[in-house]
């Protein structure tokens, strides 16, 4: 077991040396494999944030009826506390035309956008909250509310978030895609390198294989080696996707003010950026492997 | 120690190099194999330390079949081996302490222990004052005395010198014969391939002699300079 653990030190600080020794062309590789890793990482990050952004919308699954005109406020009272029973539905918001017309005059900045207008032309309405995210749910109270007299037409929200998640899935599998072949980049980019390495120590490995060293034992810092600038490179990318997402925070908040959406960018350190050293060092591990598999 | 029974060997698209020869090594013994240029005399010593594989018959060590080994086993049997090349086979980018810590390193021993062991070898060899020397700094004669120290670090049993002495001048190969013979007295077997046996002075050593596709053992003997 010592020798072992001696073996796997003497490997790792063989490693540390060699690449210390060459630190400007093991710069250039970690940055080039970081810059690869980043733009599939951007995606996976935009994707990320679409993602929570679609999780706090579904949280507020919502559904608006708009009413016939003319309903005196009996009807609609009944319509109110009708809808409240229904199980699937979480709260009822009743928003009458005066008060509609009255919120939109103020959303363009207008005081009395009815002054200019002959008459109102906004419905009664009542924006329900449903009780789940389920799709079954907002179809059963769709139903339900289509049989209403009182209903002249109905807007359910679950329509295009199922939109957005279709397209958030679409997103994923092209970051996906584009993580593959930047992938089989990143293994060339370092199979080569590290097929580079085997080269210049062929004296070594030969020395070393007559003297009993075993095949693990020669391929061991080759390995870690690829391990490094996939983890190196890994770690750029981390910090390019860091800095990125820091300088673009500011911007897109204020752009989601100006929707009144509390929406912020964020970049998940443990989740993608755990991912990305993962992901970037087993390629790098992969890649040095197939290194050593070609055969001189 | 060492047995060849009736051991053929022949690269492939050409002659044989040696058909069903049969000899003994013991233990302690101080072997020359004698012959000349393209006898076979590297490929005998390949033999023994596993690098190569006989076409037919037997290879034993220490009465365990070589022939007969998996594949990831023969490094632990060449690890049993000291071996010395006619071309020194330093690592020129490394100082003279780190090549003879090599083999230590492969076997897992590092550290207080290693530093020990290199020194001790070092020592033996009189390099210690240039542990810390680049090989390409280092004579010939000091380099092949780098290559013995490595060669005997990890404690053998047996030594494998295939022309320890090529290319060296006549005071040098002695020195390196005398190194040798040293590591012999203290009960370390000693192979060595060499063509000319005259740089074997007074040493008492038996050969096997390649000629003909044959192998030919002669009785001890004391060489005379």
């Amino acid at each position: 077991m010592k020798n072992w653990l001696n073996q796997h030190t003497l490997a790792i600080k063989l490693v540390m040396q060699r690449l210390k020794s060459h630190w400007l062309n093991t710069l250039t590789i970690c940055l080039v494999i970081g810059i690869t890793v980043t733009l599939p990482g951007l995606l996976f990050v935009g994707v990320d944030n679409l993602q929570d952004a679609s999780r706090s919308i579904k949280q507020d699954a919502q559904m608006s009826a708009f009413l016939k005109p003319a309903l005196n406020g009996n009807v609609i009272q009944r319509l109110i506390n009708d809808v409240q029973e229904l199980p699937q539905v979480k709260e009822v918001r009743f928003v009458s035309k005066e008060d509609a017309i009255k919120q939109l005059g103020e959303q363009f900045l207008q005081k009395d956008l009815l002054a200019d207008l002959p008459q109102n032309p906004l419905p009664d309405a009542l924006f329900i909250t449903l009780a789940d995210t389920n799709p079954i749910t907002a179809k059963s109270v769709q139903d339900i509310l289509q049989k209403r007299a009182e209903v002249e037409e109905l807007v359910i929200d679950s329509v295009w978030m199922e939109r957005l998640n279709s397209m958030l899935v679409l997103g994923k599998r092209i970051a996906l895609i584009f993580a593959s072949l930047l992938g089989i980049a990143m293994i060339t980019v370092i199979s080569n390198t590290v097929r580079m390495q085997v080269l210049t120590h062929e004296a070594e490995i030969e020395v070393s294989r007559l003297i009993g060293a075993t095949h693990s034992f020669i391929r061991r810092p080759f390995l870690y080696m690829g391990s490094v600038y996939g983890l190196g490179g890994g770690l750029i990318a981390v910090g390019l996707l860091f800095a990125i997402v820091w300088n673009l925070k500011q911007p897109v908040q204020l752009l989601a003010n100006n929707y009144q959406s509390n929406f912020q960018l964020v970049f998940h350190l443990v989740n993608i950026g755990g991912l990305i050293l993962l992901a970037s060092t087993l390629i790098g591990w992969i890649a040095a492997f197939i290194a050593l598999t070609q055969k001189r | 120690m060492i047995a060849f029974n009736n051991v053929s060997m022949r690269y492939p698209n050409s002659a044989h190099l040696f058909r069903q020869v049969s000899f003994n090594i013991e233990k302690g013994d101080f072997v020359l194999i004698t012959g000349q240029s393209g006898a076979g005399k590297s490929t005998l010593l390949k033999l023994m330390a596993g690098i190569e594989a006989p076409s037919g018959g037997h290879i034993l060590i220490n009465e365990q079949d070589i022939s007969q080994l998996h594949q990831n086993a023969i490094p632990y049997l060449r690890r049993r081996f000291g071996l010395v090349f006619q071309d020194h086979k330093l690592l020129y980018d490394r100082n003279s302490f780190e090549n003879v810590a090599l083999p230590l390193s492969i076997q897992g021993i590092t550290g207080e222990e290693a530093a020990r062991r290199v020194r001790a070898a070092l020592d033996k060899v009189g390099l210690l004052n240039k542990e810390k020397a680049m090989p390409i700094t280092l004579s010939g004669g000091e380099q092949q005395r780098l290559a013995i120290a490595r060669a005997v670090v990890s404690r053998p049993s047996i030594v494998i010198a295939d022309e320890p002495t090529g290319g060296l001048d006549r005071v040098a190969s002695l020195e390196i014969m005398q190194l040798l013979k040293a590591f012999n007295d203290v009960g370390v077997t000693v192979v060595i391939a060499m063509h000319d046996v005259a740089q074997v002075s007074t040493i008492a050593y038996r050969t096997l002699h390649i000629d003909q596709q044959t192998i030919t053992a002669m009785p001890a003997q004391v060489g005379m300079l």
